[in-house]
Order: C-alpha cells, then structure tokens, then sequence
C-alpha cells in the first residue's frame, strides 16, 4: 500500500478537489483506494458526498471506533473507493486542534496503527490534509510515504511552501512532489519554473491551469469524474502515472 | 567479517555498560521524572536516526531492540544504543524481562 499526504502551505490551493480527483483516478484503474478527510480543521469531504457517516475520524482518533468502522464504500466504484469523514461539529473540531502533546503523540500512533490494518486490504491510502504546519498534518506526513504539495503562483504561497520543504520534508527525508495549481491560461510551464525557483521547480510534477469549469461545479462533483476529457482530469492521470 | 564480529561484541559490551549506568542512577534516584511527549512536533525536531527509533516506538508502545530494529532495518546493537539515548533523554521508559529488555511507554 502507498500512502500519500496531499498537503498545502495554505488553504484554496485546490488540494482536497485534486485529492478526490486521485482517489477516484485511482480506484477508476481497478485499484483499492481509501481517501480520509484529515483535514480536521476545515472538513469538506461530507458535504461533497452528501453524506453523513455512524462515525468520524474524530471517533477513530478518540477511540470510540475502529478505523474500519468509519470507512464508507463510494457506491459508483463498486468497493474500490472508501472514504473517511471528518466531523464538521465545532466541538469535534476544537477537540480535533488541541495542542497537547500528549493527545497528540496519542493521535500519531492511532494513525500509524490505522494506516498498517489497511495495508492488506488497500493499494492507496490517501490523506487531504489541514494546509499548513498543525499536528493535524504533520501527523498525517510522518505516517506517508510521499508528500504532494499543491501550490499556486501566488508569492506567499510558494515562499511558504519551500520554507516548508526546507523544514519539513526535507528533514524528514521524505519524498515530495509539487504540483502548481490554478495556472492563469497563457502561462507556460517555462514560465512556471522561473517564478516558482529552482527549489520546487525540481520537484514539480505537473501543472494544472486554473479552469472556471472547475468551480463552477461548486463542489458537487468533481471535473474528473464529470468530465475526463477535460484537460484538469489529464493532468490528474498524469499525476497517477507519476506516483504509481 | 571478524573485525564487524568484534565491533558487535564491543557495541554490546558499550550497551550493556550503559543499561548498567542507567540501572544504579535508577536506584538512586528518589524523584522518577516524567517522560517526555513524542508528539509530531517534537519528532520533527529529533534528529533522524533517533527520530527513525521513536516513530517505531509510537506505533508499537512496547518493544525489545531486536523488534525496533526489525522495522527500521538497523543493526539491533545500533537500534539498542539509539533506543538507550532515547530513554537517557526521558522519552521512553525501560525494563527487564530475564534476559530481555524492554523499551516502553506507560500505559495510562
């Protein structure tokens, strides 16, 4: 089973829209993929299925529930694809952000005890994580074994996203990729590299134009699965190539 | 192959002389101090081989040095002096059992 964290320095990025379109890539191509909401701040996977699960990841954190009892099979992939939620009640979440170290060592070896029962039963184990540097994510990260970061063009967000390969990734030798997001048309990949600087350019594996196609679905359902002509679910096969 | 049979002999004379440091000091000491957390935070800031070690030891709570060595695929006598360092800093409690000994967290 590979483990992916698709994580960002920042929210809007498109990550959890790229994350769901992998997952679906994934389990499209005959592949067992479980996708978990771990971003525990911001959930936003229940509302995209339209779903309201028995329990949460916020459940299987707190040990109220095994990690299998929160799975929920996606019914058009014919048990290929599961997904966890993540609770979207305040409580959940400030319980979900709390900084103690204690509960949050505790938090970290629930996931890697979680991640190892699926390792028979899955080929994909991917993470939507909190952007940023939280526990939330870090957690998710140490348990990976390959990071996408997506980022855009804007200068804050490439800034932070290096300072976090620089502080993160790289200490931790792990293996990351870049991903430039939401490319205004007319931008080229030449021009890419230039602005985003050797540092992620080196690690870049694809970039994806900004397409209001994409937005104007509005979260009900992803361009890859609406339409995977498109040039957004290209760029998803060729991220699954890449990783596979 | 002899020089790396005696290398192992002295690492493990080397641990086996700290286990003993680490015992008396144990006896000694009247005030047990509280471990300190191995949260994400703070294995970040660990340096690799230790963090390596640690990450075994949050996943499976209790272990010999032969069962972390198994996962991070080290020596078990370079595992053992890693796994030493990490109760000498207060992260891990440690005991014995026979001729085993143990690297644990407390159960709550």
């Amino acid at each position: 089973m590979k483990t992916i964290a698709i994580h960002s320095y920042r929210g809007g990025t498109g990550k959890t829209n790229i994350a769901l379109s992998m997952a679906e890539c994934l389990a499209q191509r005959e592949k067992q993929v479980c996708l978990m909401d771990f971003d525990l701040r911001a959930p936003s996977l229940g509302s995209f299925f339209g779903y309201k699960p028995s329990n949460y990841i916020n459940d299987f954190l707190e040990e109220r529930c095994g990690i299998e009892d929160l799975l929920v099979s996606v019914e058009e992939f014919n048990d290929r694809l599961f997904v966890g939620f993540a609770s979207s009640e305040i409580r959940d979440i400030k319980e979900a952000m709390k900084e103690d170290k204690k509960k949050q060592m505790k938090i970290l070896s629930k996931i890697l005890n979680g991640r190892d029962s699926l390792k028979d039963n899955m080929d994909y184990l991917i993470f939507d994580t909190t952007p940023g540097l939280r526990y939330s994510s870090t957690n998710v990260i140490l348990s990976s074994d390959l990071v996408l970061l997506v980022a855009t063009l804007d200068r804050s967000d490439l800034a932070g996203t290096k300072r976090m390969i620089e502080e993160i990734h790289e200490i931790l030798d792990m293996p990351h990729s870049v991903i430039i997001n939401k490319v205004p048309a007319g931008v080229s990949d030449e021009e890419v590299s230039k602005e985003v600087g050797d540092k992620l350019s080196q690690n870049m594996i694809c970039t994806i134009q900004c397409y209001c196609e994409v937005m104007s679905l509005r979260g009900r359902e992803t361009i890859f699965h609406h339409q995977p002509e498109h040039p957004f679910s290209r760029a998803i096969e060729e991220i699954a190539d890449k990783i596979s | 192959m002899e020089e790396e049979r005696m290398i192992e002999m002295i690492l493990e004379k080397m641990d086996r002389m700290l286990e003993l440091e680490e015992e008396i000091l144990e006896m000694v000491s009247i005030e047990r101090k509280e471990l300190k957390p191995l949260d994400a935070l703070t294995l970040l800031d660990l340096p690799d081989h230790l963090r390596k070690s640690a990450m075994v030891m949050n996943k499976l709570k209790e272990a010999t040095a032969k069962e972390v060595a198994d996962e991070t695929m080290r020596e078990r006598s370079i595992e053992s002096a890693y796994l030493n360092q990490l109760h000498r800093e207060n992260y891990l409690l440690k005991k014995r059992d026979g001729r085993k000994v143990i690297f644990y967290f407390p159960k709550e």
